[in-house]
């Protein structure tokens, strides 16, 4: 327990390989605000907390199915998170009724299913890359820092910073353009 | 989202060699937290499919945050790792009393101390007994200990009696099936005229099925 508590990922995914009885609570607080925040653009900030909820609690159910050698938790729970917002789109999508339609306006209008399930794919890869390229294509493209101001935040020489970045860059790009 | 093919310009099908970076600007910092709300409606549904025998339906929407319940489901998250050991005798036995089936007991984190005991089914001319032996007393802080026998998944119980020292033995009620209530669970009760589980395990153990092999416990005589 000692060990998962210093808050290193993998530490906490043997935990909850092992099932130990607070674990759920230490995954919780280390990847709940990104669930949260992808469920949000992905169905607005009500329902975000229903697929938040709908998230961890499966997650939990289904905490045996989880392969560490598969790739990492964080990974695997932005693809819980994905499944669970794509569930929760088709169940609004039969559904007609006005009440849910203004639900609907709620959602920042700019997002549309295709991007939120873009974005989910895009941090779902992130996530099973890790860092430092997931540190370093955030800095650059959330945080807007300059290649430069990465390497000496990360420091990293500028060169492996390029790198990285065109690299992870031009998978993410592979990721979205195949296999859909 | 019915408009979703027009405010998705763009197909997906030509991601266009900036998508990503548009995407992940767009979005800016993802993370958000949610509101504490989550968290304690995740511990309520995680425990409702729990134990739910106080006849309250298996709710989706728990009133509020019910801590009490958690420690029984991370109890019961241990409890499946506890390595069972007991098996007992069909054969070999005297004529009045039969070990059915028997258990060796370990202590739940929540216990604070490392506490180990047995327990046995035996017929006794023909009656079913639960008899529990600890290495010593859990504490029961201000309130009492209760003997429990548990579905697998806790998913159901039934209460066996009060434990106060070491030692005990319960009658099992008629109709009980052990195979089905297997697990032996002792957990830590209030003095608060709540007749159900309080969700503290202090020891728990499994009972396996009796059946005659080289590890079981010697015969009785």
């Amino acid at each position: 327990m000692t060990e998962a508590a210093s808050g290193d990922d993998h530490a906490i995914a043997l935990a909850w390989v092992d099932g130990e009885h607070d674990v759920l609570e230490q995954v919780y607080r280390r990847w709940a605000g990104l669930v949260h925040g992808l469920a949000r653009r992905a169905v607005g900030p009500d329902e975000a907390d229903d697929v938040t909820q709908a998230v961890f609690v499966s997650a939990w159910k289904g905490r045996t199915t989880y392969d560490p050698e598969l790739g990492p938790l964080g990974a695997w729970l932005v693809g819980i998170t994905r499944r669970t917002i794509a569930d929760h789109l088709r169940v609004r999508q039969r559904q007609t009724a006005p009440a849910t339609l203004a639900a609907q306006t709620r959602v920042d209008d700019a997002w549309s299913q295709a991007d939120s399930a873009d974005l989910l794919t895009i941090y779902e890869e992130l996530e099973r890359i890790g860092d430092p390229q997931r540190r370093i294509i955030l800095l650059a493209y959330v945080e807007d820092l300059t290649q430069r101001e990465i390497a000496e935040r990360l420091d990293l020489p500028l060169g492996t910073v390029k790198t990285h970045t065109n690299r992870t860059l031009a998978r993410l790009r592979t990721l979205l353009g195949g296999a859909r | 989202m019915t408009d979703d093919r027009a405010a998705d310009r763009r197909p997906t099908d030509d991601p266009g060699p900036d998508r990503v970076e548009a995407l992940l600007r767009r979005a800016g910092s993802v993370e958000s937290a949610p509101p504490d709300h989550v968290w304690a409606s995740i511990r309520a549904e995680v425990d409702s499919s729990v134990p739910e025998i106080s006849g309250e339906p298996a709710s989706l929407r728990p009133r509020g945050p019910r801590p009490a319940r958690w420690p029984l489901l991370a109890a019961a998250a241990v409890g499946a790792l506890v390595a069972w050991v007991g098996t007992a005798v069909l054969g070999g036995v005297s004529e009045d009393e039969v070990v059915v089936a028997d258990a060796t007991l370990e202590d739940l984190p929540e216990a604070g101390a490392a506490i180990e005991g047995t327990a046995e089914v035996v017929t006794v001319d023909g009656e079913r007994r639960l008899r529990l032996q600890l290495a010593e007393r859990p504490d029961a802080g201000e309130g009492y200990l209760e003997v429990w026998l548990l579905r697998p998944d806790v998913s159901g119980m039934v209460t066996v009696g009060v434990i106060s020292g070491t030692e005990a033995e319960f009658a099992l009620p008629d109709g009980v099936d052990v195979s089905e209530y297997p697990v032996v669970d002792i957990s830590r009760e209030q003095l608060d005229g709540d007749p159900t589980h309080g969700g503290r395990s202090v020891v728990r153990g499994e009972l396996s099925e009796a059946s005659a092999g080289p590890h079981g416990p010697p015969p009785r005589d």
